[in-house]
């Protein structure tokens, strides 16, 4: 055999196949090698390391496989010899098929007592939530008809129709009246569910109701925010270039917008002289790596040495420069894009001095809400499950949902017997790392007043001389000038 | 695997004197359909069970986030220090995973494996078209699959922003871990997986419409033929669309343009100078994909389903005609309905409804299969073999998860229902399941024509019972929670106190889905062990009609030593009143041809009208092609 | 080996020869590609423009010269096809080769037009937000230029046949693919170039 390979690779080289072979290899070897450098280093080895009660349950489970396969092989032998069968697979089957629809059934039922009530069936919190329900009652209805029958009829027929020897079965390929029914009548309830679809969702989304009152609902990587338009019932400009620590929401204000820009000025001249002063840092970095990388130092601090090393690649390679000059550019169009905002008096127009950014939403019962979204980074989605609502959150696109929520959360409270229930705002588009943590209180109160208490209690944007700034701690956001992390210029 | 094939085919030389073949030629660059179809099939596996213990992991996750398990550790290293799994790598594994069923497993490893192991063997072709495009194929896959393996390793960790990749997430390199290195490599694999993908499809097309041996006209193929070339054509029709979507996100990534990007502030680096990119258009060319992409993977598990069902209830698949037709009717209606998947994106309301009609009209074709696989089985003399049960598991996973593709389908509940679990259920039943219960039934019926042996069938049925249980255990209380709001996606449940309800059940799905993950060694354990040792297989173990069952069970190149047989009906004759047996193989003539029916097995036309119709048809075709080419 | 076996094949089995057909196909498949980017492109306008971000700017001219270049060298494809089929097979050898050296040509004159491009201020690399229609332009293009490289790959295979005497009257295959497809990239060119002339 061995002696084949050898005789074949050499007869291969002269073949086209070969060269197709190479062709196909190189760009792999050429991944592999890169790969080398970014995949992980492997933990030390060591056996302590490991679940070994989990290894051991695998080991168990295994021989537990090998001896049941055993156990059966013997049974097939067993056949063999005595040319009976020891379990019949059609005969079994049958019984099986059908404990299996009655366990079914049985489960089903279970699952729908137990955790019945808290599927959506019957307790929406809005007004157009009613028609969203009704439509899913009707699609349940058909569906379940459906379901229930088709899969019945497919375990009934498992038992009913399996295998015997000697019987025949129906030759039966071609009934063209039963074809037209199933093809007809299915697409005469879709027709229904379809046109009813077509209302309800067309009703949902028609346009913004006139009356709404608005609210803005800002998404960011990992939480959200709600501005309202405070006293003077007129909302901020507002645009992505003028976010900043102070500023989470990017509004038009003049105070912290300019402040951003003296900030981002700093940057500007930072980066600059970074940039003037590559070289030496470059050397400064390498000298730092060559007087680190003795002795033991590598394996002893790994990660400092990766750090250096780093360093000293990017610096070597010219990474680190266009990095800089990159991050230059991005910087001077910030700026130059912020300035020529800032000359217009119908963005900065003071409007959004007074607009209350808060941290939950509060709504009243009856009124009818139009919410306008944006995001800062990626794509978020605003999901209300309680009221029927979901509008995805996409930055640079201005999207926007509106609802009538028409019972507090106190009536909740009540009708689901749960004294802490609240209502929550979630995201529902993967968005990083913390998107499981993404969501905003709602607290629908019962009347005008409740809401204008606690609307006095949030702060305006800017606020009265004497208030503290009203810009949350877990916002996120850092301050512009921290987002640059300098590198040090000297290391030396 | 080659070492595996060496055994069956140990002979095979004597048959086929004329050329040894070396090893690598034989094994590794193998040009040979029935070759490369193992290697689609073990690559597949292989990624199948990467994806597996993936989802494991994570479900672990989700029952149990306050554990510590000391093997995610061991797995995984850094992302799970002391047990507990990091949120960022969570999303990537669930990417990773659903990118490797997605398109390793369910769209390589069941298409690629079985339209190449059943186009020339059931239509009578020697091989593929182009065998050295049909290897070419192969490797790229396996490139493929190299790359996004590597990607799991990377120090950033691999692509993380779900399987549909959407940018801004995905094209920003500081938006999160997973989309640095880990995602560009994500989108080289994915490139190779393109290529590979149409290079597979353009010979599976050209096979099936140019190289049908002598009688068999496209009336006569077997509904697998007819699944994987429907399947073919969406793939050359939908694949590319997803290369351009990845080309203008690696150049967004790495040349700095902004055909996705606009107005970003991203936290730690300040407002991005991108504007006017549009994040939707993305997901218009994605879904543009994205839908036949299901029946892409589908398909070909109800092309199979027919062919095990007819076969094994002993009857005619019961409607021929309307199958093919509704095969070809969601084949066109999946690429007008893309705009399902992003009702609430925020695009105009009244595309809306366009898309919500257009997707309910699949209900229709959708419907019409179930009804007709019912009818098979109605009067059948069922032989539950491990095959025949997965085609009936396939049947139920269809049922269950397509009804629920009506509320999907209904833009305004979809408004509540969007990426809840209630989505996840539905793809996990109608796709996930289906789909695997559809390649394991292939596996089961054809393993005796890949490996010329038999697969063990006790450990089938328990293998069979054990995952179709489970399965169900897993996805179905996915519904209840979906529709009582929980979002799908989400790292841990226990910080919304509303959903502390559904944690026995979380934990309850997870044991299940351990349970039926560690089934899948029972399987593993039998395809293995069958290959080497499995019973040796007979001619025609299933007592099949279809042309591949006549080729002897030893491989050969060209598949049949002598001519090429001629076929003289339809795929489906069984239990034919006229005749003993209950089966009577397409490549048998008709002894007298007295009665006349010579039926085709799925309709009463009389055979030579509507072969010579089609003729006339297929002829038109060709003239036009090559009238248009200039090859006249 | 098997491709022994391969060319064994009975030949009634077909109708038309695998390659052909294969190639075929291949049109169609990135016929979609460039569907998809000029839908992206029709869809995509309105948006930018509406945020002052779709720079009107002319294409280089180069990108005419290569429309061009692409029917001349379609007809010499066309003469050398012919030269072929009749057997005149030093013909064949001279069209054939200056198809490929207008290939290289129009290669050139991409690269010329990028040129051009940058010239003006849109850049192929981090380009101003502002020119997303240029990103369009150079990733039409770019994707079109691999298409013809593969062209010319193709080519210069027939071209070693035909000078080893391989493409003759009975040998037509490769000349005829060669042929079909050096037609398509040459259209899907003119067709890209008419569409980003009118459109942009
Ligand atoms: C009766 C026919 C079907 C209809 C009407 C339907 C409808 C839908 C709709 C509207 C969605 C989007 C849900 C959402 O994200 O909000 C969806 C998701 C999905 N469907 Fe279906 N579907 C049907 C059958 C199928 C089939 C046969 C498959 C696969 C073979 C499938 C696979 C999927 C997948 C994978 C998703 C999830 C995609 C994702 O967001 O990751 N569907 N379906
Ligand atoms: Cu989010
Ligand atoms: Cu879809």
């Amino acid at each position: 055999m061995k002696n084949n390979h050898l005789s074949g690779i050499a007869a291969l080289a002269s073949k086209k196949m070969f060269s197709a072979m190479l062709l196909l290899a190189l760009p792999f070897f050429a991944i592999a090698q890169t790969a080398t450098d970014v995949v992980q280093p492997p933990k030390e080895f060591s056996l302590a390391n490991w679940d070994w009660e989990f290894i051991s349950y695998c080991t168990l489970a295994v021989l537990l496989i090998l001896i049941v396969a055993r156990a059966f092989d013997i049974g097939s032998l067993t056949e063999k010899i005595t040319g009976k069968k020891v379990v019949n697979w059609n005969s079994t089957n049958r019984w099986v098929a059908i404990i299996f629809l009655v366990a079914s059934v049985a489960g089903i039922w279970y699952e729908m007592i137990y955790h019945g009530k808290y599927v959506m069936i019957g307790d929406s919190y809005s007004e157009h939530g009613e028609t969203i329900d009704s439509m899913f009652n009707w699609t349940f209805g058909f569906t379940f008809v459906v379901f229930a029958i088709t899969e019945a009829l497919l375990f009934y027929f498992m038992f009913k129709y399996r295998y015997r020897d000697g019987q025949k079965a129906h030759y039966y390929f071609h009934n063209n009246k039963l074809e037209l029914i199933w093809t007809v009548v299915p697409a005469i309830v879709l027709t229904f569910l379809v046109l009813r679809g077509f209302n309800t969702w067309s009703k949902i989304t028609a346009e913004k109701p006139k009356d709404a009152q608005e609210i803005e609902v800002f998404a960011y990587q990992f939480g959200w925010k709600a501005r309202y338009a405070g006293a003077d019932n007129k909302f901020g400009q507002s645009h992505f270039t003028f976010i900043s620590g102070k500023n989470p929401l990017g509004l038009a204000v003049q105070d912290h917008v300019d402040s951003l820009l003296v900030d981002l000025k700093k940057d500007t001249a930072l980066l600059n002289l970074q940039i003037a002063s590559a070289d030496d840092s470059a050397k400064a970095w390498k000298a730092a790596f060559v007087k680190f990388n003795t002795g033991s130092n590598a394996t002893a601090y790994p990660a400092v040495f990766k750090e250096l090393k780093t360093k000293m690649e990017d610096a070597e390679s010219g990474a680190y420069v266009r990095q800089l000059k990159k991050d230059l550019r991005r910087k001077n169009t910030t700026i130059t894009r912020i300035s020529t905002y800032r000359k217009d008096d119908k963005v900065f127009n003071n409007a959004g001095n007074d607009d209350k950014i808060t941290t939950e939403i509060v709504l009243v019962k009856g009124k009818s809400y139009t919410f306008n979204f944006r995001a800062r980074d990626v794509i978020h989605s605003a999901w209300f499950p309680d009221f029927r609502g979901q509008m995805n959150v996409v930055p640079g696109m201005a999207t926007w949902f509106s609802f009538v929520p028409n019972k507090t959360t106190e009536e909740a409270r009540v009708e689901k017997n749960n004294k802490d229930f609240e209502f929550y705002l979630y995201c529902n588009k993967i968005c990083g790392g913390a998107h499981y943590n993404m969501k905003i209180k709602i607290t629908v109160v019962g009347s005008e007043a409740e809401y204008n208490t606690w609307m006095a209690s949030q702060v305006p944007f800017v606020a009265p001389p004497a208030a503290p700034a009203p810009a949350e701690g877990d916002s996120g956001a850092k301050d512009s000038s921290a987002v640059v992390k300098p590198n040090a210029v000297t290391i030396r | 695997m080659s070492t595996a094939a060496l055994h069956t085919d140990h002979h095979h030389d004597h048959d086929h004197h004329e050329h040894k073949e070396s090893f690598i030629s034989k094994y590794v660059f193998s040009m040979d359909h029935k070759m490369i179809s193992k290697q689609f099939l073990i690559t597949g596996i292989v990624m199948g069970i990467v994806g597996l213990v993936m989802s494991l992991l994570f479900r672990m996750q989700l029952a149990w986030p306050d554990e510590k398990f000391g093997i995610m550790e061991m797995l995984l290293g850094k992302w799970a220090q002391d047990g507990k799994l990091d949120p960022n790598f969570y999303m990537g594994l669930v990417t990773i995973h659903g990118t490797i069923m997605v398109f390793y497993v369910l769209t390589a490893g069941l298409s690629g494996t079985f339209s190449n192991l059943l186009i020339p063997l059931q239509v009578g072709a020697r091989d593929m078209a182009s065998p050295f495009l049909n290897m070419l194929s192969y490797w790229f896959f396996f490139m493929s699959s190299v790359v996004l393996l590597i990607s799991v390793g990377v120090e950033t960790g691999p692509a993380s922003a779900g399987w549909t990749v959407y940018p801004p997430l995905s094209a920003l390199e500081k938006a999160m871990p997973g989309s640095g290195l880990g995602m560009t490599l994500w989108l080289v694999a994915i490139i190779l997986f393109i290529v590979s993908a149409l290079l597979g499809g353009i010979n599976y097309i050209s096979t099936v419409l140019n190289m049908r041996t002598k009688g068999m006209s496209m009336n006569r193929m077997p509904l697998t033929i007819w699944a994987f070339f429907f399947t073919a054509v969406l793939g050359l029709l939908s694949f590319p669309v997803l290369l351009g979507a990845g080309l203008f996100l690696v150049f967004d990534r790495s040349f700095g343009t902004s055909f996705y990007l606009s107005d970003i502030y991203l936290e730690g680096v300040g407002a991005m100078e991108n504007i006017g990119g549009s994040p939707v258009l993305y997901q218009h060319l994605f879904w543009f994909l994205g839908h036949p992409e299901v029946y892409i993977i589908l398909m070909p598990a109800l092309g199979i389903t027919s062919e095990v069902i007819s076969t094994n209830a002993r009857k005619p698949i019961f409607g021929y005609t309307a199958m093919v037709i509704s095969l070809m009717g969601i084949s066109f209606l999946s690429f007008i309905v893309w705009g399902h998947h992003m009702f609430i994106t925020g695009m105009n309301p009244f595309l809306g409804s366009v898309f919500m009609i257009l997707t309910l009209i699949i209900a229709v074709p959708s419907a019409v299969k179930v009804f007709n696989y019912l009818t098979t089985l109605w009067k059948g003399n069922l032989r539950f073999t491990p095959a025949m049960l997965f085609s009936i598991g396939l049947v139920s996973f269809f049922i269950s998860g397509g009804l629920t593709g009506i509320y999907l389908g209904n833009a305004a509940l979809d408004i509540q229902l969007h990426d809840s679990y209630f989505v996840v259920a539905h793809f996990h039943l109608v796709m996930g399941s289906s789909a695997i219960f559809g390649m394991f039934a292939g596996i089961y019926h054809w393993f005796p024509r890949m490996y010329g042996r038999m697969l063990n069938n006790t450990l089938g049925q328990f293998h069979f019972w054990i995952t179709f249980i489970t399965a169900y255990l897993v996805f179905f209380p996915m519904h209840f929670m979906g529709l009582a709001g929980v979002p799908r996606r989400y790292y841990m449940f226990t910080l919304v106190k509303e959903f502390d309800v559904w944690m026995d059940v979380n934990k309850m799905m997870t044991i299940a889905a351990i349970v039926g993950g560690a089934a899948q060694l029972l399987f593993l354990w039998n395809f293995f062990y069958s290959i080497f040792r499995g019973k040796k297989a007979e001619q025609n173990p299933w007592q099949s009609n279809t042309l591949e069952w006549s080729a002897p069970v030893k491989h050969v190149h060209g598949n049949w030593p002598g001519a090429i047989p001629e076929v003289y009906r339809g795929p489906y004759e069984y239990s034919r009143p006229d005749r003993e047996d209950d089966y009577f193989p397409q490549y048998v003539p008709d002894e007298s041809d007295s009665v006349g029916t010579g039926g085709d097995g799925h309709g009463s036309a009389p055979k030579r009208k509507s072969t010579k119709k089609e003729e006339v048809a297929e002829n038109v075709m060709f003239a036009a092609i090559k009238r248009v080419f200039g090859w006249s | 080996m098997n491709t022994k076996v391969a060319s064994k094949r009975p030949k009634e089995n077909y109708r038309i020869e695998p390659m052909r057909f294969n190639l075929v196909l291949m049109i169609i498949a990135s016929c979609m590609l460039f569907a998809a980017f000029v839908s992206a492109y029709i869809v995509h306008m309105p948006d930018a423009a509406a945020k002052n971000t779709w720079t009107k700017f002319d294409l280089p001219i180069q990108f005419m010269y290569s429309a061009i270049v692409a029917v001349i060298s379609s007809i010499t494809i066309y003469l050398a096809n012919r030269a072929a089929k009749n057997d005149e097979l030093s013909a064949n050898k001279a069209f054939l080769s200056a198809t490929w050296i207008l290939g290289i040509l129009f290669c050139v004159l991409q690269y010329l037009g990028w040129k051009n491009m940058i010239s003006m201020g849109l850049m192929p690399v981090n380009a101003n937000p502002e020119d997303i229609s240029a990103s369009y332009v150079y990733a039409i293009s770019l994707v079109h230029l691999l298409h013809v490289l593969g062209g010319i790959i193709l080519l210069t295979v027939t071209l070693t046949k035909a000078f080893r005497f391989q493409v003759h009257k009975k040998e037509l295959t490769l000349m005829k693919v060669t042929h079909t497809y050096w037609h398509f990239v040459g259209l899907l060119w003119i067709y890209l170039y008419l569409f980003l002339y009118f459109a942009g």
